[in-house]
């Protein structure tokens, strides 16, 4: 068990850092010069010198590369002093420091700046989880007990829309109709209260989610379809179990066992953060970052979502693995086999 | 099958139901006009689209940050909506006969935000910190001729040697050599003077509590989210500003700007889109509230005269000939206005009189056959031989104006491909020596003089060989001699004089054909008073006030809003639903 749990965290370690250094050699490669977007489109050459001495972007590319690892993860002072530069950009819990660097556009350690937008992208994350898992499979369900019927057929326009719709349009339609005509939630932003929040989020949550839900509602209605032929469900009804139940307990189990690995996926992709969505509602999360991060040539912060992103996906594989144990006996006892 | 048809026929009526539900139908303005004397009172609230890098003024140097820089930090100088220095901090100014000495007698009682006197030793500790070499100012070098400033900049110095209080009230700067830009640099945000509280050398965390003698303190900051700002009772004017304050909201997109006008959540609608700018423009009732600022960019395209076949003056000037700039303009609904010079409209020093580049087909043709490329558009043969490579940056304007000139330019023989590149990529490109032979270009005012845009565009002395501003690496002695001589000239009739001269090679030399200029349309709400768009300044609304009468009129007349998820959320919050 142990040495299965090492491998994993070995391979995943191994995932980041190809993850890693294949975004700093993109982002170093690109024929495009980050101490001009800093400077500006217009800054004279000589402030443009200057900005890049500053920066650090005049040390060969090998340094650059070597500095970043060697200062990822790194032991340091417990309380460093506050205005100590070698750790101006730290995070640190206790001797243990995280140095992603300095936001060339934000002049802000990227780390405390990825700790205060992270929290917001993942409970959007999982707020449209939630909205794609309750309708999705709600529609799902419904549509492949009702198959073939005026139901089936409206969950199925349904999800056309949902899926051929882009999240933009669905997002103006909701401001359109739930901020400014009926009033009834904010257009857009986060708030300064957790109410404010709380209403700010429900429209971001359900552009994204009812986008999801289209995907998901036809995933659940296809398992729903293939688990309800199965012989176990003929028996189950044999045996007179309610109908409810069957579907319910016996069918949907089942035909959520795929999903679970699409949910998985998907959350990680969500917290790497929803990038039209949070611009168009003005969500301050990871997403908005990286858009402008990507557009000003902003390599550390790049750098910083880049890590977020990727563990947000290793760690959900993990996880997911781990929830495929729980929810399917077999593999339990295939590990007891195995480890027997 | 047939239930796939059944379900597409459904979603499309829904999605119809949806869409058609959404009209295009504007609200009439709220307010009317109506004589109205300045008073006292009332908050505003105004969006932007673009966000804010920084409120610092040593480093904020962008579209976003300028209009909020101008209500926190007052600065020694100002430009008027009619074009002159005026002074802000600046009770008076001299610029000595040599144009080397500048000195600012300041305002008696002008204060900070924290409550101290703004003295000379402000302005100095001000300019030093926003020169400070650990502080990264993107436009430090527009100060370069202060006496002084490469050994201060290069931390070789322990001041900033010309810059010097005087006394408390007497700052006198000295310049290495005259500069008749300094004045127009001086009315930049890194100018302006901050409290102590910014110390010796930027800092991030000052943004958070700004502080400067503007007309406008900081409430609080939510950062990329909203700006609230407050009165500064200290302003040096006594009854300015008029209103108690202005909240400003960051990276609002253009629809939900509308949205939000409409409502009357904010005041002044400045991103419109195009369609809803045609809808206010045509719409009687919002005429005497809506208006254009003019045009601070100069776009077309240019060519570099290093390579073939631009290294032949006739090829350029035929390009110049063969684009018509009229049909440019009609592309966006009114953003886009013609433009034959490289000074614009909004930009001191723009010469309405002069005659640019002129599209005359017939006379680009001739010049094409004298430049030894004859071609015969009835025929379509002939021409330059070779395919022209064009770089542009994609998803913008530029793109659609290269495809404009795409075809224009082929009546004449050139024949273009167009590679669209993400904007840092293009200018990485095209500022690479004898790399690429055409391409889009634009140059927006960094200040309000005509030198901004004839030194970095067409000296000799900013060509690199990476980096380069001048993307048509030209080269006219007689052109940088007059641009020499305007920097000098402190005499406003000679310059105009000069910069006319340095217009007219441009325009003969041809390094750029000049294509286009942005202008931006705003509206703003009947009760809103004393704004227009500002001829040099975007988003000027420091100094307008509020016919409350008319605004209370309206909020009384609109009643309690209906029932929110939001409003149940915060009664429950607050224990309210109890």
């Amino acid at each position: 068990m142990i040495r299965r749990a090492a491998w994993r965290a070995a391979t995943c370690l191994v995932v980041i850092w190809i993850v890693l250094t294949t975004a700093f050699l993109i982002h170093h490669v690109l024929p495009s010069d980050p101490a001009r977007a800093v400077a500006g489109p217009q800054a004279r050459p000589a402030d443009v010198e200057r900005i890049r001495k500053r920066l650090g972007l005049d040390q060969p590319l090998r340094t650059q590369y070597a500095t970043f690892f060697r200062r990822l993860v790194h032991v340091g002072p417990a309380s460093p002093p506050p205005k100590d530069p070698e750790h101006a950009s730290c995070s640190a819990w206790g001797r243990l420091h995280l140095d992603l660097g300095m936001s060339f556009q934000k002049r802000k350690p990227v780390a405390k700046l990825l700790g205060e937008r992270l929290p917001r992208t993942a409970l959007l994350a999982l707020a449209a989880i939630g909205v794609q898992i309750l309708i999705g499979v709600t529609a799902g369900v419904i549509a492949a007990i009702k198959r073939g019927r005026l139901l089936d057929h409206g969950m199925i326009a349904m999800t056309l829309i949902g899926v051929s719709t882009p999240t933009f349009i669905t997002g103006l339609v909701l401001q359109y109709w739930f901020a400014y005509r009926w009033r009834l939630l904010p257009l857009d932003g986060w708030g300064s209260t957790v109410a404010e929040h709380a209403a700010c989020m429900v429209l971001p949550a359900l552009t994204l989610g009812l986008f999801g839900a289209s995907f998901y509602a036809r995933f659940v209605r296809d398992e729903m379809l293939g688990q309800l032929r199965q012989d176990y469900v003929r028996t189950a009804r044999a045996k007179g179990a309610a109908g409810w139940r069957v579907v319910l307990l016996h069918a949907l189990r089942n035909a959520l066992m795929p999903l679970v690995t699409v949910v998985g996926m998907d959350l990680g992709a969500l917290l790497g953060g929803a990038i039209v969505t949070e611009k168009l509602f003005r969500w301050p999360g990871l997403g908005a970052l990286s858009v402008d991060a990507v557009v000003d040539r902003d390599g550390p912060v790049v750098m910083g979502i880049v890590l977020v992103a990727t563990l947000a996906v290793v760690l959900t594989n993990v996880l997911v693995d781990a929830l495929y144990a729980v929810l399917d006996p077999r593999l339990r006892s295939q590990g007891a086999t195995s480890r027997g | 099958m047939r239930s796939i048809r059944k379900a597409a026929e459904l979603a499309i009526a829904i999605a119809l139901g949806g869409a058609l539900g959404c009209s295009n139908r504007i609200a009439p303005p709220i307010g009317s006009l109506r004589d109205s004397p300045p008073e006292r009172g009332g908050r505003i609230t105004v969006a932007s689209f673009v966000g804010v890098r920084s409120i610092d003024p040593a480093v904020g140097f962008d579209e976003g940050s300028d209009p909020i820089q101008r209500l926190l930090f007052a600065r020694l100088i100002h430009l008027s909506a009619n074009g002159q220095f005026e002074g802000e901090l600046a009770e008076s100014f001299d610029v000595s006969p040599d144009g080397m000495h500048l000195t600012f007698r300041l305002r008696a009682g002008a204060r900070f935000h924290d409550g101290s006197e703004v003295t000379a030793g402000d302005v100095k500790r001000s300019l030093e910190r926003a020169l400070h070499p650990k502080t990264g100012c993107p436009v430090a070098s527009f100060y370069d001729r202060i006496v002084g400033f490469e050994a201060w900049h290069d931390g070789k110095a322990s001041e900033l040697s010309g810059v010097q209080a005087v006394s408390d009230s007497v700052v006198r700067i000295d310049l290495a050599e005259p500069d008749a830009t300094f004045l127009a640099v001086l009315t930049l945000p890194a100018a302006s003077p901050v409290c102590k509280s910014g110390g010796a050398v930027y800092d991030p965390s000052f943004s958070a509590h700004a502080c400067g003698a503007g007309p406008y303190k900081i409430r609080q900051w939510y950062e990329q989210e909203k700006l609230v700002l407050d009165r500064h009772d200290g302003y040096l004017d006594r009854g300015l500003p008029h209103l108690d304050g202005i909240t400003w909201l960051f990276g609002v997109p253009t629809t939900a700007q509308r949205f939000r006008f409409e409502r009357g959540d904010i005041d002044i609608l400045h991103d419109l889109s195009m369609a809803d700018s045609v809808a206010f423009r045509t719409a009687p009732s919002w005429q005497p509230f809506s208006g254009w600022a003019p045009s601070r960019l100069t776009k077309g395209l240019f060519m570099n005269v290093e390579m073939e076949p631009f290294n032949r003056v006739e090829v350029r000037r035929a390009v110049a000939s063969a684009i018509d700039r009229d049909s440019v303009a009609t592309l966006r609904g009114g953003f886009i206005v013609a433009a034959d010079r490289m000074v614009p409209s909004g930009v001191v020093g723009y010469d309405a009189s002069f005659p640019g580049q002129r599209y005359d087909p017939a006379a680009a043709l001739e010049l094409m056959r004298k430049a030894g490329f004859p071609y015969d558009p009835v025929a379509a043969t002939g021409g330059y031989p070779q395919t022209v490579d064009y770089l542009v940056p994609a998803d913008s304007f530029d793109l659609q104006f290269a495809e404009v000139v795409q075809q224009q330019l082929a009546r004449i023989g050139i024949r273009i491909r167009l590679k669209a590149l993400s904007w840092p990529a293009y200018l990485a490109q095209i500022g690479r020596r004898r790399t690429v032979r055409m391409g889009a270009a634009g140059w927006t005012a960094d200040f309000d003089d005509p030198s901004d845009f004839y030194e970095p565009l067409f000296a000799t002395k900013s060509i690199q060989d990476e980096n380069s501003q001048n993307y048509a690496f030209f080269s006219n002695a007689e052109l940088d001699a007059t641009i020499e001589r305007g920097r000098r000239e402190v005499d406003p009739a000679a310059r105009k004089a000069i910069y006319r001269r340095a217009e007219e090679i441009v325009r003969d030399e041809a390094p750029w054909a000049i294509g286009y200029g942005y202008r931006r349309f705003e509206v703003w709400q009947g009760y809103v008073r004393g704004y227009r768009p500002h001829p040099f300044a975007q988003q000027d609304v420091g100094f307008l006030w509020l016919d409350l009468a008319q605004r209370q009129a309206h909020s009384a007349s609109r009643g309690a809003p209906p029932l929110s998820v939001a409003s149940l959320a915060s009664m429950l919050a607050r224990g309210g639903a109890r």
